[in-house]
């Protein structure tokens, strides 16, 4: 519909008399209107804001002014606070998600191939998923402190229950047609596994480890907040201690544009998965 | 899923007895630190005198105060924001990507920016919980009514109904589920904000401070206790909700599901 | 003309009269309600630390003698004025967001904090100081090889940040040569600190009489004090109020200080050591640990209530050190800060002003008498 030119489209034109080519601006367009008119409550916010702060009618306890805010943003960016916390929080994220995922692929996947096994270690999980990941903080606290060992068990389980139970779902909701085909050509277990149940049960599977990951960063942030030490909580931590507000708005806006960017990537590679492998399950 | 519950209920005792066994074992004879890891022994104990003395149920009755009140203000601003942005296709484009902005911003950064603003006591407690409450419910409800079944709305049209009644008979009776899907999540949220509420705000009565004191003392049992209780309340919450959206279910007759 | 009022006439008259005098009465109450609402209803008091496990207890300041002993609930009383007491964990941080939220009327905190809190602009003032000139120790777990500081560099040291456990460990690093980026600093709070010291997790933290019961079971070894150095490493604190408060009730604000310094002044008698240190046992903490940290100093040291040459140096130092260290933007005017005339005048009004030795800027040589 947009074509190469970017700036206009072009209506079809026809050769006889009737239709006039008219020149559409880009911006019309119902999903430029749509963004346009999304941004119109943000950026009338902003303005009033800006004003307010450039009046000097806002309470620097309150609210700094934005430009206050793209200062301390431009402060931990240059003084490298900013990198070393992301790199820190985002390698524990990984290896604590590592963690809990492949924990539970390994239950899950217990679960979902075999009978005896989803007996056993249903009830269990049940209960176990009862529990908030942040009830466990204290009690892990106790023996581990607030070092790496601490948040990277906590971010674990939090992965742990959505990936078990999207991979034990994944493999149970197999289309059953499917396995007849594979009883029909004989499949041995080993080959059933690899032909019919993990490409069925991947897009579940998938959506698990995108819950997980989600779960995961919420987790993240909370024990960076409870354990403090380092990484994008603890910065947050900080702007609070020391009643920075300008510091506090300006972590919370990279908490949220990290928070969006992890979502965005993982649901549009879930739908390519999920194209890659036909509508099923899902 | 249901052949697992016809067979002998007891296999899914053996993980569970088996683990709590495996942990006293190695709690009676030492193999674990026991100024460290409590023993499920000492867990019982300390649960009969934690009932005995009163302070469990007053932490619980202080924290699920606080979640009530959350959610008493979360719920409602998160229904009429839903159905608001539902019904009206210029508040809808308006303010949801707003929202939706917002909401990129994981839950628990926002406490230390509450605090600063409302300081540590119960009314930042409660503010922060509304918060957790309200996207699930104006999510679901959102959903809910956009999604009522186009062709009852059509029959709203064919009556001639106003907008109100169309509201009121048409619209609201069709979202009734979502809305409840939404009321059971936020009630899962509520929960699990008011304990974290009390982990990072100032310690007040509740069961979450009661696990941050038992942390600061080293007192495994009195964390283990707590978390029990936070995890039955839950479950309560869970269970309770649960049914309460069957029940709706069935007295719609499936309708708009 | 007949000279006598008419009834109906009169009856207005009198209606008049009496319509007059009802809306006279709010007035003037109106007028003299001011005068009334001198005192407050209700006065909020802060206190930047709690006992053991949050208790509502403090045990240092002459301000928690006063809380123990009512001695405000007792002043007040006649007014009917409510006395509300918020003990914070979270130390002095959680003591600025409840002022920055108006939640609190007085405060006590410690220098740091109060800093910070000025500078990004909450509006108070320093009435009476109240450090008590505690010591601080550098502690490491039992066995660690470390003798001195020096040992730490490259090692893990947690400090309260945003409380005035930051200035004495920045104090003291300083004063050794070593800077804050020699060594892993990490922000805790008190207790977690030392119950990360114990397990090994942290290499060495900064504490007080809150580690004198680790360190007699012989878990930590302190390898620093500052009573071996000068008092300039150690930390203040000072009893603050809020503008708001201070502009709408001088009156309660000076009565106030009136019962604080006769606390102090109760403080310091060594006839009352016994009765402060079961005031201090309420918090949970043996009194021992009191015993400890004031065997060897005069009771009136720790009750010293006056912002003198070395109580205002060490404001103006930490004022530099947090512009220094990027904890504050803007810088810190001390003089203008200090109220000097509720406590004088409470001085004078108690005979108490030569009571305690005024100390020069090194904390030790006594200035006038």
């Amino acid at each position: 519909m947009s074509g190469a030119a970017g700036h206009a489209i072009h209506a079809p034109r026809a050769t006889s008399g009737g239709i006039v080519p008219r020149r559409v601006p880009r911006f019309v367009q119902p999903a430029w209107r749509n963004l346009l008119v999304g941004l119109l409550v943000p950026c009338a916010l902003l303005t009033v804001w800006a004003a307010a702060g450039a009046l000097d009618r806002l309470p620097a306890l309150i609210l700094p002014a934005p430009g206050a805010v793209l200062i301390a943003l431009r402060d931990i960016i240059q003084s490298g606070d900013l990198g070393s916390a992301l790199a820190i929080s985002f390698l524990r994220l990984a290896e604590g998600f590592g963690l809990g995922a492949l924990a539970g692929l390994a239950v899950g996947a217990t679960m979902g191939l075999s009978r005896l096994g989803e007996r056993i270690i249903r009830p269990t999980l049940m209960g176990f998923v009862q529990i908030p990941v942040l009830a466990w903080v204290p009690l892990l606290m106790i023996p581990f402190g607030i070092g790496e060992t601490l948040k990277c068990i906590s971010i674990g389980i939090a992965a742990f229950a959505p990936v078990a139970m999207n991979s034990f779902k994944g493999l149970r909701q197999v289309d059953p047609k499917l396995m007849e085909v594979g009883t029909l050509y004989r499949f041995s277990a080993a080959q059933r596994l690899r032909h019919i149940l993990l490409p069925g049960a991947l897009p579940s599977i998938f959506t698990g480890l995108r819950l997980g990951l989600t779960q995961a960063w919420q987790s993240l942030v909370v024990v960076e907040l409870v354990a403090s030490t380092n990484g994008i909580g603890y910065l947050a931590v900080m702007a609070r201690q020391m009643f920075q507000l300008d510091q506090m708005l300006a972590v919370m806006l990279v908490i949220g544009v990290c928070g969006f960017a992890l979502d965005k990537s993982l649901r549009s590679a879930e739908a390519r998965l999920g194209r890659r492998f036909g509508g099923v399950a899902r | 899923m249901t052949a697992a519950s016809r067979v002998n209920p007891l296999t899914g005792l053996i993980l569970p007895v088996g683990l709590v066994a495996i942990w006293q074992i190695a709690a009676g004879t030492g193999a674990i630190d026991p100024t460290i890891w409590a023993s499920p022994a000492a867990v019982l104990q300390q649960t009969r005198a934690a009932l005995a003395d009163g302070s469990l149920l007053a932490d619980l009755a202080a924290s699920l105060e606080r979640d009530l009140a959350g959610l008493c203000l979360g719920i409602p601003v998160g229904l009429a924001a839903g159905t608001l942005l539902a019904l009206s296709n210029l508040a809808d484009r308006l303010f949801n990507p707003s929202l939706t902005a917002i909401r990129q911003v994981a839950l628990f950064s926002w406490v230390p920016l509450i605090s600063l603003w409302l300081g540590s006591d119960d009314t930042a407690k409660i503010a922060f919980v509304s918060y957790a409450v309200f996207f699930p419910v104006m999510l679901n409800t959102y959903q809910a009514v956009h999604g009522a079944d186009q062709k009852l709305v059509e029959v709203g049209r064919m009556l001639c109904l106003s907008r109100i009644q169309m509201l009121r008979r048409i619209i609201l009776p069709a979202a009734l589920p979502g809305i409840a899907t939404g009321v059971h999540l936020a009630l899962i949220y509520g929960w699990l904000a008011t304990i974290g509420a009390e982990y990072l705000f100032s310690a007040g009565p509740g069961i979450g401070s009661a696990l941050m004191t038992g942390r600061a003392q080293f007192r495994m049992d009195m964390v283990i206790v707590g978390m029990a209780a936070i995890a039955v309340v839950g479950m309560t919450l869970n269970v309770a909700a649960g049914y309460g959206e069957r029940r709706l279910l069935r007295s719609r007759g499936g309708a708009g599901a | 003309m007949d000279k006598s009022v008419s009834p109906s006439r009169a009856r207005t008259w009198l209606a008049k009269a009496a319509l007059a005098i009802a809306c006279a009465v709010p007035l003037c109450l109106g007028v003299a309600a001011p005068a009334w609402a001198a005192t407050p209803k209700v006065i909020r008091i802060g206190i930047a630390t709690a006992g053991v496990g949050g208790k509502p207890y403090c045990g240092l300041s002459y301000i928690c003698a006063a809380h123990v002993q009512g001695l405000f609930e007792k002043e007040f009383a006649a007014d009917g004025t409510k006395i509300e007491w918020h003990f914070y964990t979270g130390a002095g941080p959680a003591v600025n967001e409840a002022l920055a939220g108006g939640q609190l009327d007085f405060a006590w905190e410690g220098d740091l904090p109060a800093i910070v809190a000025r500078a990004i602009g909450l509006k108070t003032h320093l009435l009476m100081a109240s450090g008590g000139r505690l010591d601080y120790y550098i502690a490491v777990p039992a066995d660690s090889p470390a003798k001195s500081l020096a040992d730490l560099r490259g090692k893990t040291l947690a400090l309260f940040k945003g409380t005035n456990i930051q200035t004495v460990g920045t104090r003291i690093l300083e004063s050794e040569g070593l800077k804050t980026t020699d060594l892993n600093v990490v922000n805790l709070d008190l207790a977690t600190s030392v119950a990360a010291l114990v397990s090994h997790q942290i290499d060495a933290t900064l504490l007080s009489f809150w580690g004198f019961g680790l360190r007699d079971q012989g878990k930590i070894r302190f390898i620093y004090s500052t009573a071996d150095h000068s008092p300039r490493l150690t930390a203040e604190a000072a009893l603050l109020v809020t503008d708001a408060f201070r502009a709408q009730y001088p009156d309660a604000v000076q009565r106030f200080v009136n019962v604080s310094l006769q606390a102090a002044h109760w403080s310091s008698e060594e006839e009352n050591r016994q009765a402060l240190e079961a005031i201090f046992a309420k918090t949970g903490y043996p009194l021992r640990f009191f015993q400890d940290a004031y065997a060897g100093h005069p009771l009136k040291l720790q009750a010293d209530p006056h912002f003198d040459p070395f109580v205002t140096q060490q404001y103006k130092d930490v004022a530099a050190i947090a512009l220094r260290l990027g904890l504050i933007r803007r810088e810190v005017d001390v003089d203008s800060w200090i109220d000097q005339g509720p406590l004088q005048h409470a001085l004078a009004a108690q005979k108490l002003e030569h009571y305690w030795p005024l100390y020069a800027d090194d904390g030790k040589t006594v200035v006038g008498e």
